[in-house]
């Protein structure tokens, strides 16, 4: 009891040594400092019992994460060039399940505990450009992420969330009433109760396809106004405004190449393709002049050979390519 | 050897996180409750000095070494733990690797954990840590948005460091489900408190 005691009285100094620097935004007058450093030198008990509370004290910094309602919440700086608003669309054979076969694609995954940052609770996926990768959510829901996209989970007993803060994913989400599925895209709210649609958040625009089930959409800010989306339809999402069209379940397909590592142009421009590779590789393809970034552009590609693209380029339309350390410059032929 | 500054930085980042670990296991194989804070505290002077002669290759089995190390002491000294539990102490090296906290701790979610040791506090030392962390204001700006004097929010945050500490602590032993399966032939013979 006498050693309890004289613990107690140790921590309650180090404490006070805590409070002190803390009132000072983390510093102590000189004076201060060499007072503690003293106290800390007298003896190794002292030293840690300063250093447990002293921890204690700075994991407490990540509460700051419950600052207002949602999570802290940063959007990335658009990494992508904007495409255009149209999908490109061409006929696929239906989809197979998802992505295990890129081979050694690496995901980065941070558990919240290790985090400095202020979102502490969930858990964080990532791919680098090129990559794909599938997770499975403790609800047995199956997220697929395709090249260069960031997003966070976070499942719990009460809820289910996802913050899709850049890139784009498919989500194959298990049936659960109780616990709808929220995902937070920017400024609008998706929320589902069990189906299969992708998303593809580019800055503050969003891109909706829904391939099973139905979604619905809604501004963050207006939680009135909610569009629901069924089987076939994709939406484009983007400052309020929501821009619905049905497609064929071949287009829909098409748009879903990806999941496969195919991209599927549909007579689109040369320039729009390049943007569309462009998020895959680090080889990035610049088109030099304006008479090529016109050529019209359709097929199915693998997304992550812009090399087999740009000889085919070559090849097929007598385009100049030429290679300088990331770039893949195209240009017209000398004439 | 180690400076002071990297043996600290150490100590906080290899030693500190198993303390889950450590109350586990020091709970699991010393009778009087009231004792543990002491013996943490114990064993972390030992892994802290022992560490200032030269830094372990494992944090974590050290710690546990020289808890284990500890407890035999005081059992041998105290002579009123039985036979057998002294027997368990012994037998605990080959489950060390079992008893590893990270396993479930890593799926618990640290701000969860803190909210859970935010709930443990007083009301007012409550405010006082919610207005400093999650406001992000300083001292003097809590202070002033509770009408209190800047001695009085220091003292609270005094206070609030300890208590904070406590909380994680139990908050962390009362989240994780500490293996019952390694945590049952330990206990055989013993009154469980």
């Amino acid at each position: 009891m006498t050693k309890n005691h004289q613990l107690t009285e140790i921590e309650a100094r180090a404490a006070d040594w805590i409070a002190e620097r803390d009132r000072g935004e983390g510093q102590l007058s000189p004076a201060r400092q060499a007072e503690l450093d003293t106290w800390l030198g007298a003896a190794t008990a002292h030293r840690v019992a300063f250093l447990r509370l002293d921890r204690a004290w700075q994991r407490a910094d990540r509460l700051r994460a419950l600052q207002g309602a949602a999570p802290a919440f940063k959007p990335p700086p658009p990494l992508l060039p904007p495409r255009r608003a149209g999908w490109a669309w061409l006929a696929r054979p239906p989809l197979q399940h998802a992505a295990a076969g890129l081979g050694l694609a690496t995901l980065a995954l941070v558990l919240g505990l290790n985090f400095i940052g202020p979102r502490p609770q969930t858990t964080d996926y990532a791919t680098a450009r090129g990559q794909r990768e599938s997770v499975t959510l403790a609800d047995g829901s199956r997220l697929t992420l395709n090249t260069a996209t960031q997003l966070r989970t976070e499942v719990t007993p009460q809820a289910r969330q996802v913050w899709l803060d850049s890139g784009e994913a498919f989500f194959d989400i298990a049936h659960d009433a109780q616990r709808p599925f929220v995902i937070h895209a920017g400024k609008q709210r998706v929320t589902v109760l069990g189906t299969k649609f992708s998303l593809f958040r580019d800055g503050d625009k969003l891109r909706v396809a829904v391939l099973e089930g139905r979604v619905q959409v809604q501004a963050e800010q207006h939680s009135g106004r909610a569009t629901v989306l069924a089987r076939a339809d994709t939406a484009l999402a983007e400052a309020g405004n929501l821009l619905v069209t049905k497609v064929s379940p071949q287009q829909l397909s098409a748009s879903l190449g990806w999941l496969q590592g195919k991209l599927v142009l549909n007579e689109v421009s040369l320039a729009e393709a390049a943007r569309q590779f462009n998020r895959y590789g680090s080889k990035q393809l610049v088109i030099q002049d304006a008479a090529a970034a016109r050529i019209v552009i359709g097929g199915v590609f693998e997304a992550g050979n812009v090399e087999a693209f740009a000889r085919l380029l070559h090849a097929g339309f007598g385009l100049q390519v030429q290679v300088e350390g990331e770039e893949i410059r195209i240009s017209s032929a000398a004439l | 050897m180690l400076n002071t500054d990297e043996l600290n930085a150490w100590f906080v980042d290899e030693v500190l996180p198993q303390e889950a670990m450590l109350e586990r296991f020091l709970r699991r194989n010393w009778r009087d409750m009231d004792e543990i804070p002491d013996l943490r505290q114990e064993v972390y002077a030992r892994v802290y000095d022992g560490c200032a002669r030269c830094k372990p290759e494992s944090a974590q089995a050290f710690v546990l070494t020289t808890a284990r190390n500890l407890l035999i002491d005081r059992a041998r000294h105290a002579q009123i733990v039985s036979i057998e539990t002294y027997a368990d102490i012994e037998a605990l090296v080959p489950t060390l690797d079992e008893l590893s906290p990270e396993r479930h701790l890593a799926a618990r979610s640290e701000l969860k954990l803190l909210q859970l040791a935010l709930n443990l506090l007083p009301a007012r030392c409550r405010e006082v840590v919610e207005l400093r962390k999650i406001e992000g204001l300083s001292q003097r700006e809590v202070a002033s948005r509770m009408g209190i004097t800047e001695d009085t929010v220091e003292r609270q945050v005094s206070k609030g460091v300890r208590a904070l500490a406590q909380a994680l602590q139990s908050a962390g032993q009362g989240s994780s489900n500490a293996a019952p399966g390694v945590a049952a032939p330990l206990r055989k013979g013993r009154k469980t408190q």
